[in-house]
């Protein structure tokens, strides 16, 4: 199969129903580098906790706003994925990727999402400004 | 409207089952939940794809029987369970502190490919027992 040269943009609102919709377009571009079925549930896991941490924290304490998530699938099988809010910011980002750090412990959240996205894709990259929004920007090889 | 499609909110008649009732089946859009009862053992047969969407409805069906039924134990079976990510760790170690909190422990089998990993990583089976195929 010839690995394609192909880009998807995504808009959705923070809702929990597109977390599934989410990971389901991100599995639908990366099939087409013909990855293995582990590539595939890695990259659904990964982009299922991003999506997930945007509804869960981001939009916290103001109306939900939206997610918006950039695919990139290249001619090598690079696959990167952008997840993207404009809601509340994360203060300490090292502190955030620390495993098992959560803000939401009563929400039965146990602070694994950022360690799952990293052990799961090959880079994860976090940028964020307190107020301003959060991205998160994953790549896998595939 | 075909039963396999009404979500699992619209089974409001299934809560309603006296607690002496041995089985029942919860159908959601994405998942599936079965609960059967045998000796003061709570087995929790997921079904589908457990995320923050489903794990909300998957918490309050389980607490709901946790806490008609005073099970000793709870098995939560992932066999059936084709994705998985934290919110499944969070439902996990959150029926595990309502467990320990009535005296009771909880049990996970059948998780597979990273589904398994995910448990592996988050140190859960510190917490909760692996059982074995044919147990609970
Ligand atoms: N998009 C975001 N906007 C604001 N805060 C965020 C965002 N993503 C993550 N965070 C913060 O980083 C912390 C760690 O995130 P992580 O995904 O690792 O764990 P969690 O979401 O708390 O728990 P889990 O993912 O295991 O359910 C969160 O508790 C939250 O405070
Ligand atoms: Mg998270």
């Amino acid at each position: 199969m010839i690995k394609g040269n192909n880009s998807v943009k995504l808009t959705l609102p923070a809702i929990s129903i597109n977390e599934s919709y989410a990971r389901v377009a991100a599995a639908a571009l990366a099939a087409q580098a013909d990855p293995t079925i582990e590539q595939i549930a890695d990259i659904k896991t990964a982009v299922s906790e991003a999506v997930t941490n945007v509804i869960v924290h981001a939009y916290r304490g103001m109306p939900a706003g939206k997610v918006y998530i950039t695919m990139k699938l290249d001619e090598k099988g690079i696959f990167t994925v952008t997840v993207r809010d404009t809601g509340c910011g994360i203060e300490d980002i090292g502190r955030a990727r620390e495993p098992c750090f959560t803000t939401a412990p009563a929400e039965e959240r146990s602070g694994m999402g950022f360690s799952i996205m990293e052990t799961f894709m090959d880079s994860l990259r976090v940028r964020s400004r307190p107020g301003r929004g959060t991205t998160v920007t994953m790549i896998k090889r595939l | 409207m075909e039963l396999s499609v009404i979500p699992l909110f619209l089974c409001a008649k299934a809560d309603r089952l006296p607690a002496r009732q041995r089985e029942h089946t919860e159908r959601g859009e994405r998942m599936n939940l079965k609960l059967m009862e045998e000796n003061g053992v709570l087995v929790a047969a997921v079904a589908g794809e457990i995320d923050h969407h489903s794990a909300v409805l998957l918490r309050e069906k389980v607490d709901r029987q946790i806490a008609a039924r005073r099970p000793r134990k709870l098995c939560i079976d992932l066999s059936g369970v084709s994705f998985m990510d934290s919110s499944g760790l969070g439902f996990i170690m959150g029926r595990y502190r309502n467990m320990a909190g009535l005296g009771g422990e909880v049990s996970v089998k059948g998780a597979q490919g990273r589904i398994e990993a995910v448990l592996q990583m988050s140190g859960a089976y510190r917490y909760v027992r692996k059982a074995e195929e044919e147990n609970t």
